[in-house]
């Protein structure tokens, strides 16, 4: 039985952190402050719930199991604003590679 | 919910938060809890929520499992991207109407659209109701926007089913109706 849980929680643990990384890598690879933010957020959020899902399997202690969930209830409060404003601030101050977006409904909406 | 017992939930609501960081529900950790929370609300107050909204249990279920396949997708999506050797994006910003949202749906959705595939809410027009997405790649040829556009108000239905108010699900009737 604990050898089951052992390998289900190190595959989520190791998934997670894959995520982790390619969170990372699109931090450095994609283009502008908009797609890094998809960076950001998505894989970033999964990653970090996949990890807390593998620790929760192992920890003795039921209320640690807790003190995880609660880690993930903030993250899935917190990473989306955050990249929202970041990403409002970055298309207000024009950063980003505004030009070459196939459309932009929000500039047709209060032409500058 | 009228502003004192909105205050109390609230209140209720940090003390919890309180007690599970410490991570066990002594006598001390609960009295602390309390005044740590009595304190916020006092020095911190937060405007009251007009009403406190409907919850149907069923359908947030629904939503929540929808949402969790969304971000596994999106997820794998923006992996997908990344991974590829030869980075090609092309990134739209597209609007989508919120149909009669209240402020707790727009803020739903606004979070929500953020974790699910591509998307990633830049900007709300309150007044006018709409929300403006960014999309990070609506793929090649026509029709990537309007498909995109059809996703986000999936979700945004869904939404309006687990939380919206009985006269916010009487306008996505109506507004479907209008669309067939």
């Amino acid at each position: 039985m604990s050898t089951v849980l052992d390998v289900v929680s190190a595959v989520l643990l190791l998934s997670g952190v894959a995520l982790a990384v390619i969170a990372g890598l699109g931090l450095v690879r994609l283009p502008d402050v908009f797609s890094r933010m998809h960076a950001a957020t998505k894989p970033a959020t999964l990653g970090l719930v996949l990890v807390l899902l593998g620790a929760a399997l192992r920890v003795e202690d039921g209320s640690d199991a807790a003190t995880l969930l609660l880690v993930g209830a903030f993250q899935f409060l917190t990473a989306p604003v955050g990249a929202h404003i970041i990403g409002r601030s970055a298309y207000r101050a024009g950063a980003g590679a505004l030009d070459d977006l196939v459309v932009d409904e929000l500039r047709e909406r209060d032409p500058s | 919910m009228s502003g004192r017992a909105g205050r109390l939930v609230m209140g209720g609501w940090l003390a919890l938060v309180w007690v599970l960081l410490w991570g066990s529900p002594s006598a001390a950790n609960v009295l602390g809890g309390l005044a740590v929370a009595t304190l916020l609300l006092l020095v911190l107050p937060l405007p009251p929520v007009p009403s406190p909204g409907i919850v149907r249990p069923g359908a947030l279920l629904r939503f929540a499992g929808f949402f969790a396949v969304d971000l596994v997708r999106s997820s794998l999506q923006v992996a997908v991207i990344v991974l590829r050797p030869r980075l090609h994006l092309r990134q739209a910003v597209v609007a989508v109407p919120a149909r009669g949202a209240s402020d707790q749906l727009l803020t739903l959705l606004a979070n929500a659209i953020s974790l699910t595939p591509g998307t990633l809410t830049l900007e709300v027009d309150r007044p006018r109701s709409t929300l403006y997405v960014h999309v990070i790649d609506v793929g090649e040829g026509p029709g990537g926007v309007e498909r995109v556009r059809q996703e986000i108000l999936q979700v945004e239905r869904l939404a309006i089913l687990a939380v919206g108010s009985a006269e916010c699900r009487r306008s996505l009737a109506s507004a479907e109706e209008g669309t067939r």
